[in-house]
């Protein structure tokens, strides 16, 4: 720890409080929707605090959500810090599912690795796409990435969901899913009966890598100089239109690594919807991790145990809402906000203030 | 000084925590009524942020200002108008598409039926106010088709649209020629006999001699001095700017003697020594501007430059600020591509126009803008030193660490930054953060540097490393290049000085031939033959 | 199907004029989706309590307004990153609307309104003999009209009016404005405001026109507002001309469906996709035309 660069540590810690704050509201939030809008307010907080450690199966399942929330993201993330927004990841995780199983399904005889690494390959593929050419449009023509990548997402989504209910579907199956992936393919579960799986421990892994690359490697400082000022990162001579597409397109591909895990880690299907509202989730994810590869663990954890809680308050009570676009929302409009006092008030800035 | 002033300012303090600067450090200041008070001071000063301070601008950070005996609130722009403070801008805010009664009329608009614009008294408004005091302006014109000054004259008719008892006017006669100044006195003049107090604020001191009752001496944020002008001389108060002459001596002979001690510590000899990094001086570069041309939209900013500069001389290029100094500075860097003519490196075209490639070839750029170019002040010092070296301090895509850190810490060591490596840009003062930028503009190949108003905002002591660091750049051999508009740092450190006006190279005066007076006459344009243009502007 | 198309433009209408205060004022309105949301719950519940379509296109306003007053508190007042918050009020509309809805009614899903009057089509029978003039202007929704009518209101809003002229100044230099004694942020905060009502009006539009709340009733036409004001040039003429191509062309899709044999799914779709596929050809068209900029990106 002592290596670490102060650069991402000294605003970090300014930051604390908004953090701090930002989960304590949705926190709130979430107990007073559970006390006025549950008709047992006593069970669903119970439910909400405790049940995500009631036992395995819970437990292996808020932990399995993190794993995926934690890549998703380091995606979010990989944008954010070279100054541009992936707002497709919900859909990128989507599809980037779908082809994974479909790779899958295509190849039930494969051998183990090589049907994973292929679908794990098409997967990234795809979200790399996705929004890869979202950031190229930005470099190109200067067409808004925020715009673009939802706009794209936000269309492929029924697509997605046509094609799993429709000419891909299970017609055994009562879900609206594509038929499960051969044994070969799944994962190897960490906590059963949970969904818990061997994808956390690579996103674990994913983690440290990314810092490393971020703080340790030439490319990681020019994305940093790139994302905090463009103007000064082209007088050094660093090639922004580079670090424009590309972080799009990692980022992309990192959402499409998360789809692809909730189809041969989690589920070993693509359910209709089923990792729908991840990529936002991974948005205040990366959020609350302040866009920080190492503190977005932390992040997910915490996330995936509010997300999980609420589901065990949904199921133990008869409180039939979704909980988690409520957290989100207040997460959002708490974590970027200047809950302090504001100072000196400056209507002028730059060159002729101290002029 | 028997009554009491009509203003008065009471130990303002401000403060920006951004650069970490104390730009008004318990300033007084006294006006009366009816006078005009000039405010003169260097750079950096703080003589604009005052101003700022008064007409609510900003906000101080402590201090009162009180009109006649009461203490007054001006928490905003609005605050300061109610009391008849009204402020002309140096480079006066505007819309680019709005048109010149648009752009006067804002805030104060007049409406007619249903609460709509009422256009035609707006115009007529505009057209009796400027006729009035003879300034010829079209209340149509769309305010970019503008040149500097003829904004200035509209944002200075918007001021006298709003009655004031206080005047303030930063720089007013900057992009003016001499007709156009004598027709801004003349009008302060009259507005000084209806009673309006005018604090000037101005650099030429010719100015506040023909013009000015009082005059207040601004150095390092603080007041200096305050004397009537009949009792002082242009001379006095050039030394009370610039500090007493003793004092510079000094500076010099501690300047020298730490780089003295330097030299020990590092075992080279020769005064200025090096970062050991630091790759050698080329000793035979020429850098050429060849029939150069910018234009933004038909108007040429840039027109028609030719310059050539030799590798051990000191090429200063001056003028009044929009007359084509930002666009050379854009195009000596690579930041824009001519659309006419090329720039010419060692007798070669350059390749490309961007300032990847321009540093690839050996130019090196220090800024005007250092705060959102020259500088990333939410990344560490540290990141910020090692932007040029960034390739050098790797091994397979890798940041070497404990290279870095030898690195940065002999850069700060060397050019005596005082801050930590690891904290933010941001914390450092303006001084720290130029020489931050000179040091790391140094540590690559030093063939060609452009330096860009290299002292704004900048201390005595830290102008004067800068001022003896391009000195040493030049007699190792390197080609420097000084963009400035400040006319006395091109007269101390040019070998030749090229002076601009409106786009062209007015005239390029060898050392025999140079004088302030000389360089005024072609910074105004006197030595040219066409000073009638209207309608030219240089900023887009 | 040009007559559908006008129908189908008005909610983007509606909710892009508004955005245009927004825009102009120099803040991109990435809300206007969730506004709307609310403007189509509230509208619809207010209507049918009432009786009264005017009630429910007044509450709709309201919930719009409201809800952008919460995003202003936090993007403006609190100063907290303006596309973050705007995402939240997205996420806070479309999280509390099936809360309420459960909690009022029972279920999140459709919520079907019986007694609601029907809204009312105006000009019906008045023809000028052609065709295509008589099923653009003639036999509307009255909130198309509305729609309309609040175009060349924009217009004078914005260009003939200080505060128009001041609205236009904060967005184009702030420091103008503020040198003239002006307050900026409350200027642009009621831009916000204006986007907000707007939006509503957008939404209870959409929801008292069918007559029921279907759980995502907005479909992504605050995403197509939001690029209706870029295609339209940031102008309220551009705008209605951006708003009735994408009006056109989402009834002529719908056309084709039945001829194609699409599947319905696929074209929940479609609205997004050509909405993107317009703004970035609209983009590079643009890009295109300033090939000579004067500052080049250097991209080696």
């Amino acid at each position: 720890m002592a290596e670490k660069p102060a650069a991402s540590r000294a605003p970090l810690r300014a930051q604390t409080p908004e953090t701090v704050v930002a989960l304590l509201a949705a926190l709130l939030v979430t107990v007073l929707l559970l006390v006025f809008g549950s008709p047992n307010p006593a069970r669903a907080l119970r439910a909400f605090f405790l049940g995500p450690f009631s036992n395995r199966y819970y437990f292996g399942n808020m932990l399995d959500g993190a794993g995926l929330l934690l890549i998703a993201g380091l995606g979010v993330s990989a944008a954010f810090r070279a100054g541009v927004f992936n707002l497709g990841g919900d859909g990128q995780i989507y599809i980037a599912g779908l082809v994974a199983a479909v790779v899958c399904l295509a190849l039930p005889q494969a051998p183990a690795v090589f049907g994973i690494v292929l679908a794990l390959v098409a997967a990234v593929a795809v979200g790399m796409l996705l929004a890869g050419v979202c950031g190229l449009f930005k470099y190109l023509w200067g067409t808004d990435e925020l715009i673009t990548s939802f706009l794209i997402s936000a269309a492929i989504v029924p697509s997605v969901s046509y094609l799993i209910v429709g000419p891909l579907r299970n017609q055994q199956s009562n879900l609206l899913t594509t038929e499960r992936i051969a044994e070969q393919f799944r994962l190897l579960r960490l906590l059963p009966p949970s969904n818990l799986n061997l994808a956390l421990l690579f996103a674990l892994l994913l983690a440290p890598l990314a810092h490393f690359l971020l703080y340790h490697t030439v490319r990681g400082y020019e994305l940093r100089i790139t994302g905090l000022n463009r103007e000064f990162a082209r007088y050094g001579g660093i090639a922004i239109g580079a670090y424009t597409a590309v972080p799009m397109a990692i980022s992309g591909g990192l959402h499409g690594l998360s789809g692809a895990f909730a189809v041969l880690g989690t589920h070993h299907a693509a359910i209709q919807g089923f990792t729908i509202g991840l990529g936002w989730n991974a948005i205040a994810v990366a959020l609350i991790g302040r866009n920080h590869p190492l503190l977005i663990i932390p992040a997910a954890l915490v996330f995936a145990y509010m997300e999980a809680g609420a589901r065990a308050a949904m199921l133990h009570t008869e409180f039939s809402f979704e909980l988690g676009a409520i957290i989100q929302a207040v997460i959002f409009f708490m974590i970027t906000a200047h809950v302090a006092l504001p100072r000196l008030r400056l209507h002028l800035r730059g060159r002729s203030t101290a002029a | 000084m028997t009554e009491t002033p009509w203003l008065q300012l009471r130990g303002i303090t401000t403060y920006f925590a951004e650069n970490n600067v104390t730009a008004n450090d318990a300033v007084d200041l006294d006006i009366a009524s009816g006078s005009v008070h000039a405010l003169v001071g260097e750079n950096g000063a703080g003589k604009s942020t005052l101003m700022h301070v008064l007409s609510g601008y900003i906000s101080a950070g402590a201090g009162r200002i009180e009109v006649d005996g009461k203490s007054i609130q001006v928490r905003s722009p609005a605050d300061a108008l109610t009391h008849g403070i009204v402020m002309v801008h140096q480079h006066p805010p505007y819309v680019p598409g709005f048109r010149v009664w648009e752009n006067i009329v804002l805030g104060m608009e007049r409406t007619g039926r249903a609460g709509l614009l009422d256009r035609r008294t707006a115009a007529d408004m505009v057209t009796a106010c400027a006729s009035r005091y003879g300034i010829s302006v079209d209340p149509h014109a769309r305010m970019n088709r503008l040149a500097a000054s003829q904004i200035h004259f509209v944002a200075l008719l918007g001021a006298l649209l709003r009655r004031p008892r206080l005047l303030i006017l930063d720089e007013p006669t900057a992009p003016c020629t001499e007709p156009e100044v004598a027709l801004m006195f003349a009008l302060l003049r009259s507005l000084q006999a209806q009673g309006t107090s005018i604090i000037l604020i101005t650099h030429k001191l010719g100015e506040v001699m023909q013009i000015a009752d009082r005059v207040t001496v601004m150095r390092n944020g603080a007041v200096v001095a305050t004397t009537a002008v009949a009792e002082t001389t242009a001379a006095r108060i050039a030394e009370l700017m610039i500090g007493e002459e003793s004092e510079i001596i000094d500076f010099d002979r501690r300047l020298i003697q730490a780089l003295a001690g330097d030299r020990h510590a590092a075992g080279v000899t020769g005064l200025h020594s090096r970062p050991s990094r630091a790759l050698p001086t080329a000793r035979d570069s020429t850098l050429e501007l060849h029939k150069v041309s910018v234009y933004v939209g038909d108007l040429a900013v840039l027109d028609n430059i030719n310059i050539t500069a030799q590798a051990g001389e000191v090429l200063g290029v001056t003028g009044i600020r929009e007359n084509g100094l930002e666009f050379l500075e854009d195009v000596l860097s690579g930041s824009i591509a001519p659309d006419r003519g090329v720039v010419l490196l060692d007798g070669k075209p350059v390749k490309r126009y961007s300032p990847r490639h321009f540093r690839h070839i050996g130019i090196s750029y220090i800024p005007t803008d250092r705060i959102l170019r020259g500088a990333s002040m939410d990344s560490t010092v540290a990141e910020n030193l090692i932007l040029l070296q960034r390739k050098e301090l790797q091994s397979g895509g890798i940041l070497r660490r404990k290279d870095i850190a030898a690195f940065t810490e002999e850069l700060k060591r060397r050019y005596g930054i005082t801050g930590v490596l690891h904290q933010p840009m941001k914390r450092l003062s303006g001084g720290n953060i130029q020489k931050v930028i000179l040091s790391r503009e140094l540590s690559g190949l030093r063939k060609v540097v452009v330096f860009s108003e290299p002292s704004w905002g900048l201390d005595l002591r830290s102008r004067d490393l800068m001022y003896s660091e391009m000195r040493a750049l030049r007699d190792e051999g390197a080609l420097v290049v000084l963009i400035s508009a400040d006319i006395d740092e091109v007269l101390s450190l040019a070998d030749r000085i090229a002076v601009m006006y409106r786009g062209r190279i007015a005239g390029i005066l060898e050392a025999q031939d140079r004088t302030r007076e000389r360089i005024g006459e072609f910074m105004l344009g006197f030595q040219e033959h066409n000073i009638t243009a209207a309608g030219d502007r240089s900023n887009g | 199907m040009i007559f559908n198309a006008v129908e189908i433009m008005t909610p983007i209408l509606l909710a892009a004029l508004g955005g245009l205060f927004a825009e102009l004022a120099g803040v991109l309105n990435i809300a206007l989706e969730g506004l709307i949301l609310a403007g189509a719950f509230a509208g619809i519940l207010a209507g049918a309590a009432s009786g009264s379509l005017v009630v429910g296109m007044l509450a709709g306003a309201l919930a719009g307004g409201l809800l952008a007053a919460v995003f202003t508190f936090f993007s403006i007042r609190l100063r907290a990153n303006i596309f973050i918050t705007g995402l939240a009020v997205n996420l806070l509309a479309a999280g509390s609307i099936p809360f309420i809805s459960t909690w009022m009614f029972g279920t999140k899903g459709v919520l079907r309104f019986p007694d609601l009057p029907r809204l009312p089509r105006l000009l019906e029978g008045v023809t000028s003999g052609v065709g295509f003039i008589d099923s653009l202007l003639f036999g509307h929704s009255a909130t198309v009209y509305l729609a309309w009518l609040l175009v060349p209101l924009a217009l004078v809003a914005l260009y003939r009016t200080p505060f128009g002229l001041r609205l236009r100044a904060v967005g184009a230099r702030e420091e103008s404005v503020i040198i003239a004694g002006v307050d900026a942020v409350a200027y642009r905060r009621i831009a916000v405001l204006i986007s907000g009502v707007a939006a509503g009006l957008a939404g209870a539009a959409i929801s008292l026109r069918l007559g029921v709340y279907l759980p995502n009733i907005s479909a992504g036409r605050g995403w197509i507002a939001l690029v209706a004001i870029y295609l339209g040039y940031r102008h309220p003429i551009g705008i209605l001309i951006a708003a009735l191509l994408f009006g056109f062309t989402e009834s002529l899709a719908g056309a084709a469906q039945g001829l194609l044999a699409i599947p319905g799914t696929v074209l929940l779709g479609l609205p997004y996709a050509i909405t993107v596929v317009a703004m970035i050809t609209y983009s590079a068209l643009r890009a295109r035309g300033l090939r000579r900029r004067r500052f080049i990106d250097a991209h080696f």
